[in-house]
Parts: C-alpha cells; sequence; structure tokens
C-alpha cells in the first residue's frame, strides 16, 4: 500500500458518495471506481466501508435504492439522491469549501511566518 | 385512485421481509466483487489473482454483510410500519367523510354507543372497588388477612369476624405465621363535645399497631404506636380522618396538639390520616382512638379480659414465608381453646378460623348483596352496550349497502379483501373512537354521581381519572368496535364484482335486509330482557317499600342518649327522660311521645323470662320473647295498631300494675287457639301473674325484612321491669321530620351542659340502609331498561328510515296502481312488527330462564310475574309503534310519479 494515500476524515465519504450521485443514479461499484479514478487512486476507500455508507445514507433518506440492469445486462442496486439528499449534498459542499478555505488560510499564514 | 402514489408503489416493490433484505445485501455483495474481478482481468491479471485482490479491497465480507443487513432490516421495519400507518390514516380520513355525510344518525349513533361505552365503565369503577381493590393507602394488602370463624349452628355453618380481646391476646402469644395482629372495631356515632353544641362523629377504635400493620402513612402528625395503646389504659390521643380535619378544622396543620372532647373525655390529636383513607370496611371514620383509651367508658372495665364483649375484628399480616393455610391452622389451634372454655351451643370443636382477603366486600359466605347487585348491573350494563353496537352495525351495514358499487369498483381493481375489510372497520372503530370519547365525559361527570347515589354509605375512592377505569373503558371500545364492525365487515366481502356494478341505487333483493332487521330483533330481545329486570325489581322495591312493618316510618323519630357512659346517675336520667318528653311535646308539629325501655325499634333489644302457666316455654324464630317497658300511647306514637284489647293507662304507668301487651307472635306461639286477652303471663323476675290486655301489631325491631320478633310489653311500673333505665324516646310528628329533628335535638342537649349527642332519626332513614341493594337494584334495572328502550327505538327508526328509502320506487309503483295511504302505512308496520314481534317472543323466553338467577334480589314477587311480563311486552311495543310510525308515515308523502321517475 501506498504510504500517501489519504485516509478520509469524518464524514467525508458521505459528502462524496453524494457527490457522485449528483449526476444520476448509480450502483456501488461504479461508485467505488468513480472515486477511485477522480482521486487518481489518491483515495483509498475499503469497499465495506463504501456500502456501509450507502446504506446508512439510505437508511437516512438521503438516498433511495432501486433494481435495476448494469451496462453488461446484470441485476444491480442503483442509488439515487433524493430531494433530501440533494439539498444535503449542496448544505455540506458548502461547509467543507468553507472548512477547506479556512484550513488552506491558517496553513497559507503560517508558512509565510516561517519563511 | 389513491392507491397509485408513487412513493407507495415504490415501496411495494421494494424487498421488506426479512429474508429478501437478505438475499439483496448479498447479491449486492456479489455484484460488486464480480465486476471488480472482470475489471481487474480485463488489466490482465489472472482471474484467481483478481478475484483475491478484488476480495481484499473490499475487506471483511462476512462483517459486512451482517452490518449490511442489519441496517437494512432495521429501515425495512420501519417502512413497514409507516406503510401501515399510512394506510390507516387513510382509511381512517376515508371513513371520516364517509360517515360525515349523515350526521344526524352519525351523532345518534355515537350517543347511544357512548351510553353503552359509559354505563359499562361507571359500573365497572363501582364493581372495581367493591370487589376487586383492596382497601386505599393499605401497603402489600395480599398478605393482610382478615380472620373469620366459621362455626357450626345446628348443622348450619355461620361465619363470624367478631370476637373479644382475649383472643387476640391468644392469637399473638400463639401464632408464628403473622409478623403482626391487630384488633378494631366498627366505627359508631360518639358525642363530640357536650351540651347545646354537642356533635356526632363516626369513631373507630384500634389498636396501637393497626396502623403499622396497614403500612399507611399519615398526611399529618403520626399514627398510633404500640406505647399509645397500653392495656388496659392507654394514651388519650386521636388521629382524624381526613374529611373531617377540613371539616372541623379547615385543613389547619395547627390541629396537631390540639384537644378534642369524645363521649365526654378529652383527647389530643397527634396526627391525620391520608385522603381517602376509610379504613378496612371502606365506611367513613372521622377520629380513631387506641382502644385502651376508650375501652373502659365504651366497654366497660376489665374489658381486656372479659368474653363478654364481642367488638373486636382482627386482621394479621402473614410473614412473607408463611402459607395462608399453615396460618389458618395454626389460628384455628388457639381458637378452639376458646371454643372449649365457652362450652356454648353455636361453637363444636369443627369450629375453625378462615383467613379471608381484605377486599371490603367479600366474605367466606361470598359476595355482599350490595356487591351482588352490581355485578348484576355490570351484566346489564353489558346487555346496554350489545344494544348499542347493534345500532352502529345497523348504520355501517347501510353505509356498506349503499357502497355497494363503489366497494365493487375498488374489487375490480384488485384492492385486497383484508384491505376491504379494514376500510370497513375503520369506520367503525372511527365511531367506536368518538363513542368513548364521549362515554369519557358522561363517566366522569355521573360515575361520582351514581357511586354517592346508590351506595351513600362507602367511602369511594377520591381519585376520578382511573387509569383501570380508563384502560377497562378502552377494552369495551375496542369490544365495541369488532362487534359492530363485524356484520359489516361480512356484508362488504360478500360484495360480488358483477353484481355491485350492475346495481343500482336503489336496493331490490329483500335478503338484504335480513341481517339488519336480525339485529332489530336482537335489540328488541335484548330490551325486553332488561324491561322485565326493571319491572320485577321495581316491584319488589315496592313491595318492601309499602310492608307493614307496625311503625310509621316517615312520621316516627328514634331518639337516643347514651346518659350512662357519659355518667349520668339513674334518677339524673330519668329526670332527663320526664323532663325531656315534657319539652319535646311542646314543640310545634309533635303530636306524640313514647320512652321505652329495654328493647326499642330498630335500636337496643334486651330479652329475660316470660311463662304462661300451663304452657310449655316456646322455641320462637328469632329469640325471645323479647320484653320491652312502654309508657302509655307508645303504639299511638308509633302507630302500631293493636288488633285485640287496649292500651296501658296513664294510671298504670305510674302506679303499680301487673298488666301486659302482646304482640302478634307472642299470642300465636302462646294462645295458637284462643284470644291471650285476659290470660295470664309471668314476666321478667316477677313471680305473680299479669294480666295481658292488649295484643299488638309486630313492630319492626332490626330488619325489614322477615325478622319478626316475639315482643313483651310491660308499662314502666310493672315489678318485673325492675330498675332498667329508659332507653330511647318516640316522637310521633305530623310535619316535616327534617325541619323537627333539629328543635327536638336543641330541646334536649339543652337540659344539661354535659348532655351528649343527642341521635335523631327518623325511622325511614334508619331502614333506608336495609333497603338500599333493592333501591339499587330498581333504579338502575329501571334507568338501563329505559336507555335501552330508547337506544332500541333509535335503532328500529333507523331501520325502518332506510327501508322505506330503499323502496321508494317499489312504494311509487304501488300508489300508483292504486293503493291507499293506510295499506303504503300497513307494509312498512309489518315490516317492522315481525321482527319485534320475533324480539318479544325470544327476550320473553331469554328473561325468563334469566330471572331465575334475579330471585334472591326480589322480595315477594315471582320471577315470572305475568304483570311484569305483559308490561314489559307493552313497553316495548308502544315505543315500536312510534319508531316505524313516523318513517311510516314519511313513505306514504311519496310522490308516485317522481319515484318512479328517480329511477
Amino acid at each position: 500500500m501506498h504510504t500517501d494515500e489519504l485516509t478520509l476524515v469524518n464524514g467525508t465519504l458521505d459528502l462524496l458518495v453524494l457527490r457522485t450521485l449528483a449526476w444520476g443514479p448509480r450502483h456501488g461499484f461504479a461508485i467505488a471506481k468513480w472515486i477511485r479514478e477522480t482521486s487518481d487512486d489518491a483515495i483509498l476507500v475499503e469497499d465495506r466501508a463504501l456500502y456501509l455508507a450507502l446504506h446508512r445514507l439510505e437508511e437516512r433518506r438521503l438516498v433511495e435504492s432501486e433494481w435495476g440492469l448494469s451496462e453488461n445486462n446484470r441485476r444491480a442496486r442503483y442509488y439515487q439522491l433524493t430531494r433530501l439528499g440533494r439539498k444535503q449534498l449542496q448544505a455540506r459542499e458548502e461547509h467543507w469549501t468553507r472548512y477547506v478555505e479556512a484550513v488552506f488560510k491558517i496553513l497559507g499564514a503560517s508558512g509565510r511566518q516561517r519563511a | 385512485m389513491r392507491d397509485i402514489r408513487i412513493p407507495g408503489i415504490r415501496r411495494a416493490l421494494r424487498a421488506s421481509s426479512r429474508r429478501a433484505v437478505d438475499r439483496e445485501v448479498d447479491e449486492e455483495i456479489r455484484f460488486h466483487i464480480e465486476a471488480r474481478t472482470e475489471e481487474l482481468m480485463r488489466l490482465g491479471l489472472s482471474e484467481r489473482e483478481a478475484s483475491e485482490r478484488a476480495r481484499a479491497e473490499y475487506g471483511d465480507v462476512a462483517a459486512s454483510r451482517r452490518e449490511l443487513t442489519r441496517i437494512d432490516q432495521r429501515r425495512a421495519g420501519l417502512e413497514r410500519r409507516e406503510e401501515m400507518l399510512m394506510t390507516f390514516l387513510d382509511d381512517l380520513s376515508y371513513a371520516a367523510r364517509s360517515l360525515s355525510r349523515r350526521p344526524a344518525l352519525l351523532i345518534v349513533t355515537t350517543l347511544t354507543l357512548s351510553i353503552g361505552i359509559a354505563a359499562n365503565a361507571i359500573m365497572f369503577g363501582v364493581v372495581d372497588q367493591l370487589l376487586l381493590r383492596p382497601p386505599a393507602h393499605v401497603a402489600g394488602p395480599d398478605l393482610v388477612k382478615r380472620i373469620y370463624y366459621r362455626d357450626v349452628e345446628a348443622g348450619q355453618a355461620r361465619f363470624g369476624s367478631s370476637t373479644v380481646y382475649p383472643v387476640l391476646t391468644a392469637l399473638r402469644a400463639s401464632t408464628s405465621s403473622f409478623s403482626d395482629l391487630a384488633a378494631y372495631s366498627d366505627a359508631s356515632p360518639f358525642s363530640l363535645g357536650t351540651g347545646r353544641d354537642a356533635q356526632s362523629a363516626s369513631v373507630q377504635l384500634v389498636s396501637g399497631n393497626w396502623f403499622r400493620l396497614l403500612g399507611v402513612r399519615p398526611s399529618l402528625g403520626r399514627f398510633f404506636i404500640p406505647d399509645d395503646d397500653v392495656v388496659p389504659h392507654g394514651q388519650p390521643v386521636a388521629i382524624l380522618g381526613y374529611g373531617f380535619w377540613q371539616q372541623q378544622f379547615a385543613g389547619d396543620t395547627g390541629a396537631l396538639g390540639r384537644s378534642i372532647q369524645l363521649q365526654g373525655k378529652t383527647f389530643t390529636i397527634v396526627g391525620v390520616a391520608p385522603r381517602a383513607f376509610a379504613g378496612i370496611d371502606r365506611r367513613r371514620v372521622d377520629v380513631w382512638l387506641p382502644v385502651s383509651a376508650m375501652a373502659d367508658e365504651a366497654l366497660g372495665p376489665g374489658w381486656h379480659n372479659t368474653d363478654n364483649h364481642w367488638w373486636a375484628q382482627i386482621i394479621g399480616r402473614l410473614r412473607p414465608a408463611a402459607t395462608p393455610e399453615a396460618a389458618a391452622a395454626e389460628a384455628t389451634l388457639t381458637y378452639r381453646g376458646f371454643v372449649r372454655k365457652w362450652n356454648d351451643r353455636w361453637r363444636d370443636s369443627t369450629s375453625s378460623i378462615i383467613l379471608s382477603s381484605i377486599v371490603a366486600t367479600r366474605t367466606p359466605e361470598g359476595i355482599t348483596r350490595e356487591s351482588r347487585v352490581s355485578l348484576w348491573l355490570m351484566g346489564v350494563s353489558v346487555i346496554v352496550l350489545l344494544i348499542a353496537c347493534a345500532n352502529v352495525a345497523n348504520l355501517l351495514i347501510a353505509r356498506t349497502l349503499e357502497r355497494r358499487r363503489e366497494i365493487a369498483v375498488r374489487m375490480a381493481l384488485g384492492i385486497g379483501r383484508g384491505r376491504l375489510v379494514r376500510m370497513l372497520f375503520a369506520e367503525a372503530g372511527l365511531l367506536a373512537f368518538l363513542g368513548s370519547l364521549a362515554a369519557l365525559g358522561i363517566w366522569l361527570g355521573a360515575s361520582r354521581v351514581v357511586q354517592d347515589v346508590l351506595l351513600p354509605n362507602v367511602a369511594w375512592s377520591e381519585s376520578l381519572l382511573d387509569l383501570r377505569v380508563f384502560g377497562f373503558t378502552l377494552g369495551v371500545a375496542v369490544l365495541a368496535m369488532l362487534l359492530a364492525g363485524v356484520a359489516p365487515a361480512l356484508q362488504g366481502m360478500s360484495t360480488r364484482v358483477s353484481e355491485g356494478l350492475k346495481a343500482s341505487a336503489r336496493q331490490v333483493a329483500g335478503g338484504r335486509g335480513r341481517l339488519r332487521f336480525a339485529l332489530v330483533l336482537a335489540q328488541a330481545a335484548l330490551s325486553v330482557v332488561l324491561l322485565v329486570g326493571a319491572g320485577l325489581t321495581v316491584r319488589s322495591l315496592n313491595r318492601v317499600v309499602s310492608r307493614e312493618v307496625g311503625i310509621d316510618r316517615d312520621r316516627v323519630l328514634r331518639v337516643t342518649m347514651p346518659l350512662s357512659s357519659f355518667g349520668f346517675e339513674r334518677p339524673q336520667i330519668e329526670e332527663i327522660y320526664r323532663r325531656g318528653m315534657e319539652r319535646v311535646r311542646q314543640i310545634p308539629g309533635v303530636t306524640n311521645v313514647a320512652v321505652a325501655r329495654l328493647t326499642v325499634p330498630m335500636g337496643s333489644a334486651s330479652a329475660s323470662s316470660f311463662s304462661v302457666p300451663g304452657v310449655p316455654d316456646q322455641d320462637i324464630p328469632g329469640g325471645g320473647p323479647y320484653n320491652s317497658a312502654v309508657t302509655s300511647g307508645f303504639f299511638r306514637a308509633i302507630g302500631a295498631p293493636l288488633v285485640a284489647g287496649r292500651d296501658f293507662t296513664p294510671d298504670e304507668e305510674r302506679t303499680t300494675s301487673r298488666v301486659l301487651i302482646v304482640n302478634e307472635m307472642v299470642a300465636r306461639a302462646y294462645w295458637p287457639d284462643a284470644s291471650p286477652i285476659g290470660r295470664c303471663a309471668k314476666f321478667g323476675s316477677d313471680t305473680l301473674c299479669s294480666v295481658v290486655v292488649g295484643v299488638v301489631r309486630n313492630v319492626l325491631q332490626f330488619s325489614l325484612i322477615r325478622d319478626d320478633r316475639a315482643i313483651v310489653y310491660a308499662p314502666p311500673s310493672h315489678p318485673g321491669v325492675g330498675d332498667a333505665l329508659p332507653r330511647g324516646m318516640l316522637v310521633r310528628v305530623a310535619g316535616d321530620p327534617k325541619t323537627i329533628i333539629p328543635l327536638v335535638r336543641a330541646e334536649l342537649q339543652a337540659l344539661s351542659p354535659s348532655m351528649p349527642f343527642v341521635t335523631v332519626r327518623p325511622y325511614s332513614e334508619l331502614v333506608a340502609a336495609q333497603l338500599q341493594p333493592w333501591r339499587l337494584a330498581a333504579t338502575m334495572f329501571a334507568l338501563f331498561g329505559v336507555i335501552a328502550l330508547v337506544i332500541a327505538a333509535v335503532g328500529l327508526y333507523s331501520v325502518m328510515a332506510y327501508w322505506v328509502s330503499q323502496r321508494r320506487h317499489e312504494i311509487g309503483v304501488r300508489m300508483a296502481l292504486g293503493a291507499q295511504r293506510a295499506d303504503v302505512v300497513r307494509l312498512v308496520a309489518l315490516q317492522s312488527s315481525r321482527a319485534v314481534v320475533a324480539g318479544l317472543i325470544l327476550g320473553g323466553v331469554v328473561a325468563l330462564v334469566a330471572s331465575r338467577w334475579l330471585t334472591d334480589l326480589l322480595y315477594e314477587t315471582s320471577a315470572r310475574d305475568p304483570v311484569v311480563y305483559g308490561g314489559a311486552a307493552l313497553v316495548l311495543g308502544l315505543a315500536a309503534i312510534v319508531a316505524s310510525v313516523v318513517p311510516a308515515r314519511r313513505s306514504t308523502a311519496v310522490d308516485p310519479a317522481q319515484a318512479i321517475r328517480a329511477e
């Protein structure tokens, strides 16, 4: 395993999953693949954790699932955002962005001081 | 259609069973691993490598499966419940809309149902408190046992609960099954204060450990401790009942330490009992005193080791490890020791002790008369509920019939039968809910009134909103819903799609109404049963009330005053009665005054020797003869007619006279074939002959019912009377006794500053308690009978109105073809009378069978009294005519042309 793979901050996985589903219904495998590829393998998500997140989101009514046919005609469980999920995604994205900006500011400031 | 709601469908398609959830989780994980494996193979890995890598990336598959399944099961369960709730709410709102289309019928039906439910709740409240519930505030009531004595007299078992104080002492010393044994007396009236302002208070004497044994906590101050009750002279301390404290001291906590005077003796108040605590017998108690603090005065010196004063009721608390059987066996051994010592004819070696529950009205002999009546009434209220349920069922069946087309449409669209039944039950449920809400209102308003009016001597629990009664009411409502809902549901289920779709709003087939007429029949039958019950009980109450008892109950007052226990000596007592008679005679409205010694009606009784030369001593039922010494004019004062001979003269009253008057019972026993007038009899300690000068009607002595006693009367001057003191004054009034009672009391209490409270009570009141079970049965049966009748009439009316409305077309055709109004009315009347007459017959038969069990509540009334049965039939018939005449007349108002065109 690579040492520079990032482990996920708490709650971030939920956000990533919601984000992934923003473009439409996907099954779990597709979500895992998308996260892996989009982050250039930088973010390591154990599949078990991903499914746990999905099912919890479903329990909290942020996503709902339905069985459908996959690209190669196999039965797969598709997840899609609910209205509530969409709202949550928006709120969390804003929160996350503000948070990251704030962290960057601090990192930047201390960097300048040391320099 | 509301069933095609998108989320509902989605959910319906989703797996919701437990097994389906498991399967889906498995499938989802398998799909993931297979897809990843294929992907990795495309990148050039071998199948084995790819599969292993895919699994490794996934993590612990088994653990994942477990956690996902758990989440999904939870979610599926929640969704199932939500779905059920949604359907339920849907059904309910649909039911509400559908019922509100006929508001008048809805209101009437709900009201009748609520009366049925409320009647049940109220009667349950009564039965619960009388028969099921231990006395309030008692801790661990199951371990507290009341001691009864089972003796055998002439082969007949007899149960008693009174005993003498030494029995308590012996039981304490020789039994090990009880952790505590305590004694108490029946509550009796004591004088509170003396002289003009003397009042009466209900006092119970208890042993020092009585409160501790019951585990009751005082609401103020302290309760007795064993040190208060020291044989033979205890501490003069008193505990007040909560109500008495409120009433006499306005709930002032400063009452503690103050003193009150009872029977002329001063007591210091040390505590106040909790609200609604009324001891074990549920009778109102104003003050509790330690036995030993009052026993010398109330029972006489040496009270603690005499076997002559039978006053002690004993309770014991079982040790948790002891069995009631072992405790009873132990106590019986002790009791048999006393039985051997007493060696009397009422007890033998089989006499034993029985431990009984402290639920007030349960005794080893079974339940009391009052409780039996309340159980009967509980049954009666169930009948009222059944009649009301039939009404609800009728309404719902009508609704279901009207909706046949709609139901058929739903069924054609594939709605499940289960769902359909739920829909139909929702209406019944809604009605039951509305009904029980209204019932709760009725119950809150009426239950206390019913309790107080019917059983005024019982100290009822004060809390109004009672969880048990509430739960019971809820149960009754559910039962009502099921009862009322089952018929319409069956009706709805039997709807055939093809038939329903074709049917117009008009009801053609006659068979459809059969169920409804069956319900009317049942209502009529049940009403007859109740009306018969009402008739029988009212008739026997009348018989009891109008029974000749030798006393004009409403006109005669009994005056008693406990002078000896207040320390008055013989000459003073004679003086008080002499002056008292004079004073009372002056009161306007008082017509006669007499004084009785020895035996006073509904007061004291005394028996001494009586013999007739040449006639063997008679064993007269009820014992005796009792003897009494009365002033001249006594019989006129109480209104007892002399059937032969004459009254005593004023002269005989003053100067020694050997004359006697016997009552009819004595006359019949000693001179069965001849007149006793002029015969010789020996009275009391006198050895010489006295002459019988009169025969008087039997006079009420103890009990209103079947309890005549043999009594011999002498003038006070008769040597056989000895130094017997006056025991009571009898006052005949012309006006309203209520206004005269306080005047009599005031005159007498003013005679001396140390006068005790003077008890003045009309005989009507003295016997009222004995009338109570009869009055209770008659009032409630009559009330429930009328309610049942009204409810049944409403039911019949609604069925007939519906029947007529459904036959509008047919009636129109008939009238168009020349039928007269009378013919149409006859058609309608025939229809209703068939059901009613069948109901009458059925009800009559049921009543004939059921009334056998009512026999012991009846007095000189046959359970098959034809007048009562005829009367019930007549009343129901009249109600039926009224209920069907209105719809019948309305039917003749049909305009034929319009009715036919409406098709």
